[in-house]
């Protein structure tokens, strides 16, 4: 690109980002007015869990998040129809090995933390989601072609387990319930944890997949 | 509100220099660094925004929105990055085809982007899979303007690399730039 026209674009941009600076500040030297916020805390106790956060996400707004799994679903069958995984790194030396076998049982055991936790503090099912697809890049890293993810087969079956989970929760409480997604009192809480679970380990096992970076191979599970 | 002025305006500062950098440089990796970075800018925004004091808890839902955002950004950007790599295979097909003939243009080679695109050695071998099956996708692949200077920049580097002959041992660190 030419070097004037670019310098052009920076002024633009940097006029652009001036505005959008001052309209940060007046809006911050505002009052704040009403907010999501009321509502979402107000009825927390109900919500099943007492993380405000995870409240939104798998309560008020749980069919966000049904679709937000779709639609990792679909990135990763996107990536998948590319073609087949290029073959791995070569096998990490002993310290890296070594390392790897500390990193991974503590990023999975951290996860699984992280996922109870999303109750009550800061975590749940993304956090520990993202703790296990780092598992299986490290392990990629250090040489595991399949990244530790299991055959094909099992692997089609973990990244439909978070939206079909969703799916299933929510046509079965639009047939019995009160509407999609729409949890009864008092079952929340195991409804939320259960459906975390599930969206947990789909999104791990989804990211590492990705990392991967096309179609399982078919001997993925073997050396 | 100094501090949270300071977090959201750095959040916007972000997203203009990624603004700039996807308008002003050509590679798709570079783009996508861009927009990533942008969209890290969007994200701070949300969390200023969310920000009520120290005296009450912050606005979930914002937070909410951001958790979505993230991850949606890594899946885009992660078959934004495959798709990348498909395309790069397309043209190193295209260069090798057209290194039969003389090679009377070559583009002006552009090192840093190159550099960045360059190690595409560990999928030789899933390369000569799928070779038998290549030429029409390739000339579909073909016309895209976008396209020309970066199969000469590949040109130049390929010549050197063992990524032509498919004998495949060759190392594959490195690899990580196009790897989410």
């Amino acid at each position: 690109m030419k070097h004037d026209l670019s310098l052009l674009l920076g002024i633009l941009i940097a006029l652009l980002a001036a505005t959008l600076l001052w309209v940060l500040h007046a809006t911050l030297s505002l009052d704040p007015g009403p907010r999501l916020a009321d509502f979402a805390l107000a009825r927390l106790d109900e919500s099943g869990v007492s993380n405000p956060v995870t409240a939104v996400l798998l309560n008020y707004r749980a069919y966000d998040t049904w679709l937000e799994l779709a639609v990792l679903l679909a990135a990763l069958l996107g990536i998948w129809s590319l073609g087949p995984a290029p073959t791995g790194y070569q096998p990490s030396g002993p310290a890296l090995a070594a390392m790897v076998d500390w990193i991974v049982p503590l990023a999975i055991l951290t996860g699984g933390y992280m996922l109870w936790v999303g109750g009550h503090a800061p975590g749940g099912a993304f956090q520990a989601g993202a703790l296990l697809g780092a598992a299986g890049v490290i392990m990629r890293l250090a040489g595991e072609p399949s990244a530790g993810l299991p055959g094909e087969t099992a692997q089609r079956w973990l990244v439909v387990l978070g939206a079909g989970v969703f799916a299933l929760v929510g046509g079965v409480l639009l047939v019995a319930g009160d509407g999609f997604l729409h949890y009864p009192p008092g079952q929340a809480k195991w409804l939320i944890l259960l459906m975390e679970s599930a969206a947990t380990i789909a999104i791990g096992v989804t990211l590492a997949a990705a990392y991967v970076g096309g179609r399982p191979r078919r001997d993925a599970s073997r050396r | 509100m100094n501090a949270q002025f300071l977090y959201g305006g750095a959040g916007i500062l972000l997203f203009a220099i990624g603004l700039w950098s996807l308008l002003v440089h050509e590679s798709l990796v570079r783009k996508l660094i861009a927009i990533n970075i942008a969209g890290g800018g969007v994200f701070h925004v949300f969390i200023a925004i969310a920000y009520r004091g120290d005296s009450a808890p912050p606005d979930p839902v914002p937070h909410a929105l951001v958790l979505t955002g993230i991850v949606v950004a890594v899946s885009a950007t992660a078959l934004a990055l495959a798709l990348n790599r498909r395309l790069e295979q397309l043209d190193d097909d295209d260069t090798r085809d057209a290194s039969a003939s003389p090679p009377d243009t070559q583009p002006m080679a552009r090192s840093p982007e190159t550099s960045l695109d360059q190690p595409a050695n560990g999928h030789s071998v899933a390369l000569a899979d799928r070779r038998p099956a290549e030429p029409p996708a390739a000339s579909c692949a073909q016309p895209a303007p976008g396209l020309a200077p970066r199969s000469g920049g590949r040109a130049l580097t390929e010549q050197g690399s063992p990524a032509a002959s498919n004998t495949g041992s060759d190392g594959s660190q490195g690899q990580g730039a196009h790897d989410v």
